[in-house]
């Protein structure tokens, strides 16, 4: 058992620190109050009044998955073979010794998720996961959490420049319909089987793994940048009424009326990247608090390791700069990433019942002068200065 | 005469000023005092606020590799057709329209220095600008700084995929020790001749003899620690002043540089380990680096300088042990020694070009607004925060 005492608790369920402790027992959280007599048997950690808040999500990333250090050898990030390949899952290639995950744990960044890239229309499927562990497997906290794909420039680079499809960005979204229309019509058909195993179409890898898609029970997170983009994405999720999660969402602010309507969460970032595509030139760390003040749930994303993931905090602060509220900042590194991907049942606040993923920061992680002073991941204490 | 008064003057040439005034005439500071003027239409009250000198880029490409343009249409940062190109000049290829310029105004970057990229062993000069300008000819403050060379994996991955050479590290230098042989035959030819036996004229070896001779320095961009040995090596044979870019491994030998006198910028943290070379990048190298006596800047030295980058650096420098002085220093009046431009520019100083940024509350802290930038005496930037579009 584990006792922290005496926090400035920030339990991202309100917009407001509270003084008080919080019991974790079995790597969850049992109890928390103003004040708490725990067993005797349990550790104590007297926080003195340091910041005590639920550890950060790093809401999109490609860890374990893109090594970039060490070349070829470690990036299984695109299989840039077919541009519609959501048969593949991110699982699959997380090799949990990439040094990101360190970076994460020392940052107080306790939950990323993390999956295959932008260079297919359908990439594959994203896994949250701790950012504590040997084996993947140990480490997820749900898979999947999303299906991936792409608009915009990179799958037009990857594929338009060979010479093959999708060259523009009409037969991006055309290819897009026209697969989530054959998945639509194979799950039908495996419904109607009801037993007569003469009428089971062929299996279909790449449908099969659409139907969760289909049945509205995996968001879709789209990759788009520019606002054309943004708006083909809404269009296409409201024809086959799919969930929508924006990934990115660089130019947001200039649709954020329109993102706020269809009640797209948006998960932003990495910001602090090289405008090197001409999708990116609106960049700007305002989008975030325009998005939020339209009404639009936003979360935040290093990229990593496009972006170091020890930055995360470092953007939300830059995010406040520009004008987004502190609290809701807060919220974006936390609750509102939880709830994006579905797993606020387990992380994302501080609540009795959740995961015990804790940072305890001499102040607010906002500050450029913040640093992690403790982190715990499963009631387990990861990080200590 | 124009002014700005009672504001907190970070003159970097000396202490703080706490309350003062800062006065110019046309593009040129007449005054740094710590008496305070009337408020008038030319003497700003800058109410408390801290006034800097303009930030220096020591490294970038920008306007050189547009932020904007895919790849063949504006990026014109690295001539790969051959490995050896110092007589390349970035003037030649800068697009002052390139929306960064504005976006680095917009922190207070007033003065930048823009290389060729690493592809090239030897890839051209580099060029000192300031950001404000339309046209090139009207922003250059120094034509060259020295002249840009690379060494480590870039050159050799480039060519090895063509393929052509360098294929290995060990290649590299032996280009870079040829071409500057061949300079100095060119030179002693070129002494001892008569006009009938000149030696006919080399755009290359033109454009290292300065190098050759001292008076200007060869930035390298190297990374691992026997790149650097490979750099410090070549410096020791040709007797080269040598200022390193990029670094990433430079701290682990903070005391041979030193003693070497070697200067260094450097880019830690910001950017990702994208490559083997980069593993050992960190926030801790400029604090080891200085501890040790070496002169550094840092740049964010993405290809294109996202606009808020370097101040976000300052930031995270504070956090890793800098003062907020030493950190201006860093950014202002070091940079500015490393480019040899500290005539011009770097500190606060009479004489020196009026390049001013007013801050309203502390800079580098996340929480920074800036009010005035002031670049050659003009007033490039004055706003309560920039506006961006919206639905």
């Amino acid at each position: 058992m584990l006792l922290i005492k005496n926090g400035k608790i920030f339990t991202a369920t309100e917009n407001c620190y509270q003084e008080g402790s919080i019991l974790i027992a079995d790597g969850q959280i049992v109890e928390i109050a103003a004040k708490i007599e725990g067993p005797s048997e349990a550790q104590i950690i007297d926080a003195g009044g340091r910041l005590v808040m639920p550890g950060m999500i790093d809401a999109h990333t490609h860890m374990g998955i893109m090594e970039l250090e060490i070349g070829y050898a470690g990036y299984d990030n695109n299989e840039m073979d077919d541009p519609i390949s959501p048969e593949l899952r991110g699982i699959d290639c997380i090799n949990p010794e990439t040094r990101s995950f360190a970076d994460a744990r020392k940052t107080g960044v306790t939950t990323v998720i993390t999956g295959p890239g932008s260079q297919n229309i359908l990439g594959g499927t994203h896994v949250a996961i701790k950012t504590l562990g040997y084996r993947v497997d140990d480490m997820v906290v749900k898979n999947p959490v999303a299906m991936k794909c792409a608009f915009g420039e990179n799958p037009k680079n990857s594929y338009g420049k060979k010479g093959r499809s999708p060259v523009t960005r009409m037969a991006q979204v055309a290819m897009l319909r026209e697969t989530l229309i054959k998945a639509r019509e194979y799950m039908e058909a495996k419904e109607a089987v009801d037993g007569d195993l003469s009428k089971m179409p062929p299996v279909d890898s790449k449908l099969e793994a659409l139907i969760p898609v289909i049945k509205g029970e995996l968001p879709l997170k789209a990759h788009a940048h520019r606002a054309d983009d943004i708006l083909n994405a809404i269009r296409v999720a409201k024809e086959f009424e799919v969930k929508l999660i924006l990934n990115h969402a660089t130019a947001g602010h200039l649709v954020a009326r329109h993102i706020a309507k269809a009640q797209v969460p948006c998960v932003l970032g990495p910001t602090f990247t090289t405008p090197g595509k001409y999708e990116m030139k609106d960049v700007t760390f305002k989008t975030h608090g325009i998005l939020n003040k339209a009404g639009v749930k936003i979360a935040i994303q290093t990229d990593a390791p496009i972006s170091p993931t020890m930055h995360l905090p470092l953007m939300a602060a830059m995010a406040v700069r520009e004008g987004l509220d502190h609290f809701e900042a807060l919220k974006a590194l936390t609750i509102n990433a939880a709830e994006i991907y579905g797993i606020a049942d387990r992380v994302g606040s501080l609540e009795v019942g959740k995961d015990a993923d804790i940072l305890i920061s001499e102040i607010s992680p906002l500050q450029y002068n913040a640093q992690a002073w403790k982190v715990i991941i499963n009631g387990q204490i990861v990080h200590s200065l | 005469m124009k002014a700005i008064t009672n504001a907190r003057i970070y003159t970097m040439a000396g202490q703080v000023i706490e309350r003062g005034t800062v006065s110019w005439q046309g593009s040129s500071i007449t005054g740094v005092s710590d008496q305070l003027l009337a408020p008038s239409s030319d003497v700003f009250d800058a109410q408390g606020g801290s006034l800097l000198p303009g930030l220096i880029n020591a490294h970038c490409q920008a306007g050189l590799k547009e932020s904007l343009l895919d790849y063949v249409a504006g990026d014109d940062s690295n001539e790969s057709s051959f490995p050896i190109t110092p007589q390349l000049n970035p003037v030649h290829g800068i697009n002052p329209a390139d929306p960064v310029f504005a976006a680095m105004l917009s922190q207070g970057i007033t003065t930048v220095a823009i290389a060729p990229g690493s592809i090239n062993v030897l890839g051209g000069s580099v060029a000192v600008l300031k950001t404000c300008g339309s046209t090139v000819d009207e922003m250059v403050i120094k034509n060259s700084a020295g002249i840009k060379a690379a060494i480590g994996d870039d050159p050799k991955q480039f060519y090895r995929a063509k393929p052509f050479v360098p294929q290995t590290r060990m290649n590299t230098m032996a280009m870079l020790r040829e071409n500057f042989f061949a300079t100095r035959d060119y030179l002693q030819a070129k002494e001892l001749a008569d006009i009938s036996i000149m030696p006919p004229y080399n755009a290359i070896t033109e454009s290292l003899a300065p190098v050759l001779e001292g008076e200007l320095p060869l930035f390298v961009h190297a990374n691992r620690r026997d790149d650097i040995h490979s750099a410090l090596r070549l410096a020791r044979e040709f007797n080269l002043k040598l200022i390193l870019v990029n670094a990433a491994e430079a701290h682990l030998l903070a005391e041979k540089l030193a003693t070497a006198q070697v200067k260094c910028i450097l880019s830690p943290g910001l950017k990702s380990r994208s490559k083997f070379e980069l593993q050992e990048l960190c926030w801790q190298a400029p604090a080891l680096l200085s501890a040790a006596g070496v002169e550094l800047t840092v740049v964010p030295d993405s290809n294109v300088l996202p606009a808020n980058e370097l101040t976000a650096m300052a930031t995270m420098l504070r956090k890793n042990g800098y003062t907020l002085e030493q950190v201006i220093a860093m950014l202002t009046i070091k940079p500015a020694r490393i480019l040899n431009i500290e005539n011009k520019v770097g500190s606060i100083e009479v004489g020196k070009n009026a390049d001013l940024i007013l801050y309203n509350n502390e800079p580098f802290s996340f929480k920074e607004e800036i009010k005035k930038v002031i670049v050659n005496g003009q007033e490039c930037l004055s706003k309560g925060g920039e506006q961006v579009a919206t639905d």
